[in-house]
């Protein structure tokens, strides 16, 4: 293929593999990418000196006012997002400069400039990858990438230096630019394919730096920018009627998680039982009005988080004591992967005792109190005091992926958590209604309420009169302006979604007395049964009602009615969604204690684990494998500039620069005889040791003598040793070494 | 700053392979810190193209050989072609865009021969265009053999002694016509011949009025009946002297002002069939002519200094007042260059011209 067209070639397809790895991470609008790939094929007919580059160059003006204008539009959104920035924009802005580019492919610098836009995609890309499909358009960006840029290296130099034609009596001159540009014979096939050769050691290279460099921090990546309707049931403000209509179809992965409990039954239907039974507590709400749900954020109502070792754990204080926790009760233990969450809550089966972050130290992921036993999960992903410093994520805008904690929560058939009784401040918090509600909600909560005897029975009155006059609906009718929803949802249109059942549990709760809040999570999860965990999507978010029942604790009220479960995946789903599975939990949620679960597989692999070795490897610091890595790399480049020493390397090799096989085996035997106290001095020759060797007596000095023969007719007469002879004198090489 | 040196190997990074290198540093140092892991996937890419790129320069730079093949005549401000040859030693890698350099005094000078792909085994040849401004003795100490292949972030040499010196001659500036109005203008016609004792035969003529009766050949006019005179090659006609006065003290760009035009007004006598001798203050060129003679003049030219003209220094007087050369050309720094024909010399130039 001649060279200009080959290099044009692998530009392209670099452009279009550092598009792929961007498209991974489900960032870019359909329409951006779809506008950037007609601009990408439309660009390759627009060669320089074409019609229609010499057009695009009177244009170029316009073009170039065009292209600012983008930039401003781009500028002004980011900063419309600021103090969260929004990396949409910026991306669309690459993308804009890429395409102009692509048109305006006139010298190398035009080409430099589109090198560097594609790195600036996979960096964005790396940032931003939540899907597996990153790993294979990286993997192809490294080899094209290496292609493009040996390519491009060429071109830039044969331009500017080699096509100079020298006359003592003129001045220099280019010449043959095109002929040499057209040539076939620069590049071939075998070039490709040993640079090729050569890019795949890069990508290893990158895959063993990846593997080996310690992390200081829970890795992640920031992960794609939500859709702003899937925040609404989780964020600060809850708008009854948004969340459950718009998230119903989501089929998006919020979580991932491995409960042992559920990957121990064995019957399939059981087992699909159980899941529809787990709910994955998440925000809590107490304030209640006009159909929002806030957080009133008193200080009574904080969370506490009381530390022991690796594990966190979680208290409500006005009513709690510091003991409770997994030493107490027998604790259910999930090992949760973040895949997208919509908000930085820590969610865990109701209800979350502890929660353990695998690495807490440097940068990385840290948990916050919030209120009613909500617990932030919040980064540092510049470390202290870096661009974002100690806080919550931008929830707006990214989500986080790759985060990984293990929770423990209150098994689902145990005792729940003794509590005592709440202090007034905050009873009287869990138990506010708004003005705005009507006396006839009220009195319907006194009249569900008549004839039961207990709270617990109270609750259940409420929930089943719920369940029966009330009927599951997404299809939410209009709700007249001026009623509060939950009261039309009582009294007048009774069919809603699980918000409108949550929230008027909580609001006849707390009618009749009974202290009561309201709780967004998910309900239920999908087995997957070759990664044998459990997939908690967004279509799974559900609202419930918690209900406090004196020193019995707090009660989970679901007044939902059930509605029709939901269909399987199939197998090929569940191959690539385990795929996917794997890839958060190995790559981007790869941290230290992933690494030392590496080295000890791979040490047990090797045989060199004990029941030692787990103990040891934990307590490797991250400077120690530091030290380690950086010593292996000094050994492997002194034995590589020892072997490129002048002299040495003759000495050892073949005529053709080949490591004999014959050279090595006398070698082996040298060092052998040497650990036998019996070295070869530098002064004498193969055959004067050899000789020395059986005058002294040693057992096997006729292999070595024989081997002696053989090395010297490989290394000074040229002559090829036979494989077998070889392999018989490297078997009786053994027996060389002991005195008789 | 200075180039890291191993092994004979130098590594300095281009101006793009700091940009990568400071990119490598920053994104390395983000991938640490923020924990983000894809990012060390793009870092450790990085560090490989890095490690990759030594790699392959390393393998293109072994098994080279190269040779030198300067020009036979070198000028002062004059262009001249240096030859290069580069040969691949290797029995199976071509090399990729090698680039060769002259070193002087261990440095590289500006100018470099490139060679895109030399395939195995095999020698290609080039060479590079240069101008040394003052004439002189250069010593080449040796080539640099360098690539910036694969990528172009780092240029990789390795130098290769090969020491060789050159001299550099005057540059030739326009001798004044007016200078050498009289003097034969052509080498064919520089051998003229006209009456001399001096000479060897050249041949015989009719006898002319004002002929000296002592140049008649005897025998031949006894033979034809009519007067008949010799004539000789007029050796001493055609032989100049150019005085260069080195003595210290002028500026040195007279000087070298009056060491070009020396050169130039000795080659142009050579050039008109003179014999041609070169006189300063410290040394001498003996009259001669021919190619051989125009290297000794223009080497003794190159390297011609000033000379103090205190004790030890001769004076030019004994050059200058030698009453048998039959043209002397006076070249001082600051002035215009002077011939100084003897009567009889000019006489016979005169009529020759």
């Amino acid at each position: 293929m001649r060279f200009q067209a080959t290099h044009k070639l692998i530009t392209y397809l670099v452009v279009l593999a550092a598009f792929a790895a961007l498209a991974s991470s489900d960032v870019l609008p359909a329409a951006t990418g779809l506008a950037f790939l007609g601009a990408w094929a439309l660009s390759w007919a627009v060669d320089p000196g074409t019609r229609v580059a010499a057009m695009l160059d009177r244009a170029a003006i316009p073009l170039r006012l065009g292209v600012f204008a983008v930039f401003g539009v781009c500028a002004l959104e980011v900063w419309r997002r600021l103090p969260e920035p929004d990396l949409g924009p910026v991306l669309t802005l690459i993308l804009t400069l890429l395409a102009f580019k692509l048109f305006h492919r006139r010298g190398n610098r035009d080409y430099l400039h589109i090198y560097v836009l594609s790195f600036l995609l996979v960096l964005a890309a790396s940032a931003l990858a939540a899907s597996f499909l990153f790993a294979a358009a990286f993997a192809l960006y490294v080899v094209l990438a290496t292609w493009t840029l040996i390519l491009f290296h060429l071109r830039r130099e044969m331009e500017e230096n080699y096509l100079v034609k020298h006359s003592a009596q003129a001045p220099s001159q280019k010449v043959g630019v095109t002929r040499i540009l057209n040539s076939r014979r620069v590049v071939g096939a075998s070039f490709f394919a040993a640079t090729g050769a050569l890019a795949i050691g890069v990508f290893a290279g990158s895959v063993a730096t990846f593997a080996l460099i310690p992390r200081v921090g829970a890795g992640f990546v920031l992960g794609a920018a939500r859709p702003t309707e899937n925040l609404i049931g989780f964020s600060d403000d809850v708008v009854l009627g948004h969340y459950g209509v718009l998230s119903s179809d989501n089929q998006v992965v919020a979580l991932r998680a491995t409960v042992p409990r559920v990957a121990r039954i064995a019957d399939d239907d059981v087992r699909e039982a159980e899941l529809e039974r787990l709910y994955w507590r998440g925000t809590v709400y107490d304030r209640y009005d006009r159909g929002h749900w806030t957080r009133s954020q008193d200080p009574a109502l904080r969370t506490a988080l009381d530390r022991a070792g690796a594990l966190t754990f979680i208290r409500e204080p006005a009513f709690e004591k510091p003991e409770h926790g997994p030493g107490n009760v027998a604790a259910e233990r999930q090992e949760i992967d973040v895949v997208g969450l919509p908000v930085p809550v820590v969610f865990a089966l109701d209800q979350p005792l502890a929660i353990e972050l695998p690495s807490s130290t440097g940068a990385g992921f840290r948990l916050h109190p919030r209120w009613s036993g909500e617990v932030a999960l919040r980064f540092r992903p510049f470390g202290p005091g870096g661009a974002h410093g100690d806080r919550e994520p931008p929830s707006a805008a990214y989500t986080l992926l790759g985060a990984r904690y293990i929770a423990y929560s209150v098994p689902a058939r145990g005792p729940s958590r003794a509590v005592e009784d709440l202090t007034p401040v905050v009873r009287a918090a869990y138990l506010a209604l708004p003005p705005s509600l009507s006396p006839r909600v009220e009195a319907l909560a006194r009249r569900l309420a008549a004839g039961a005897p207990t709270a617990r029975a109270r609750v259940t009155a409420i929930a089943d009169w719920l369940r029966t006059k009330h009927e599951y609906t997404t299809r939410l009718p209009r709700r007249p302006a001026g009623v509060d929803p939950v009261e039309d949802f009582l009294f007048d249109q009774p069919v809603g979604h699980c918000e409108y059942f949550a929230s008027g549990m909580v609001v006849l709760l707390r009618a009749s007395g009974i202290p009561a809040r309201y709780v967004n999570g998910y309900l239920g999860a999908e087995w997957n049964d070759i990664g044998k965990y459990l997939t908690i999507r967004d279509n799974r978010a559900h609202s419930w009602a918690e209900a406090y029942l004196g020193t019995g604790g707090w009660m989970r009220v679901d007044a939902t009615p059930a509605v029709a479960g939901r269909t399987r995946p199939g197998r090929l789903r569940q191959l690539i969604e385990s795929v996917d599975f794997y890839w958060t939990r190995w790559v981007v949620g790869y941290d230290l204690n992933r690494q030392l679960d590496l080295v000890r597989r791979v040490a047990r692999r090797l045989g060199l684990g004990g029941g030692g070795w787990s103990g040891a490897a934990r307590r490797v610091p991250g400077w120690a494998l530091v030290l380690a890595a950086v010593t292996a790399l000094a050994a492997l480049a002194s034995r590589r500039w020892s072997r490129a020493l002048p002299g040495r390397s003759l000495a050892w090799t073949q005529a053709g620069g080949r490591d004999a096989p014959v050279n090595r085996l006398y070698r082996r035997a040298l060092g052998r005889m040497a650990r036998a106290g019996f070295p070869r001095h530098p002064t004498e020759t193969p055959r004067e040791y050899a000789a020395r060797v059986t005058n002294a007596g040693i057992s096997g000095s006729d292999t070595l003598e024989r081997l002696t023969e053989l090395y010297t007719a490989s290394r000074f007469g040229g002559r090829q040793v036979e494989g077998e002879v070889l392999k018989d004198v490297a078997h009786r090489l053994s027996r060389l070494g002991a005195r008789e | 700053m200075r180039s890291l040196r191993s092994l004979g190997r130098r590594f300095p990074p281009t101006r793009e392979g700091w940009w990568f290198l400071v990119a490598t540093v920053v994104i390395g140092l983000g991938a640490v810190n923020a924990g983000l892991n894809l990012l060390f996937l793009v870092w450790g890419m990085m560090l490989f193209l890095i490690l990759a790129s030594g790699v392959l320069s390393e393998l293109g730079l072994r098994g080279l050989d190269v040779r030198r093949a300067p020009p036979p005549v070198i000028h002062a401000g004059t262009p001249y072609l240096m030859g290069i040859g580069l040969f691949n030693r290797k029995r199976r890698l071509p090399s990729f865009s090698i680039e060769v350099e002259d070193l002087e005094k261990g440095r590289p000078i500006e100018k470099r021969c490139y060679f895109l792909k030399l395939p195995a085994g095999r020698t290609q040849e080039t060479a590079y265009r240069h101008v040394l401004a003052r004439r002189g003795r250069y010593r080449l100490s040796g080539l640099r053999i360098s690539t910036k292949f694969p990528f172009g972030i780092i240029q990789k040499s390795r130098d290769v002694s090969d020491p060789v010196d050159l001299v550099v001659y005057p540059a030739l500036v326009a001798v004044p016509p007016a200078l050498l109005r009289g003097l034969p203008t052509r080498p064919g016609r520089g051998r003229d011949k006209w009456r001399s004792r001096h000479g060897d035969f050249f041949g015989l003529r009719d006898f002319r009025p004002g002929d000296d009766p002592r140049d008649i050949h005897w025998r031949t006019t006894a033979r034809r009946g009519v007067p008949f005179v010799r004539e000789n090659e007029d050796e001493e006609g055609m032989q100049a002297l150019v005085v260069l006065d080195n003595a210290a003290g002028a500026p040195s760009e007279a000087f070298e002002r009056a060491v070009s035009e020396a050169a130039s007004i000795s080659l142009e006598l050579l050039h008109r069939g003179f014999r041609v001798g070169l006189a300063f203050r410290d040394a001498s060129v003996p009259a001669d002519a021919g190619p051989a003679q125009a290297t000794r003049l223009l080497r003794a030219l190159a390297l011609v200094e000033p000379v103090a003209t205190g004790a030890g220094a001769s004076p030019l007087t004994p050059f200058e007042s030698r009453a048998h050369v039959p043209h002397l050309v006076r070249v001082r720094p600051g002035a215009a260059m002077e011939l100084r024909s003897v009567p009889w010399a000019s006489e016979g130039a005169r009529r020759q011209a």
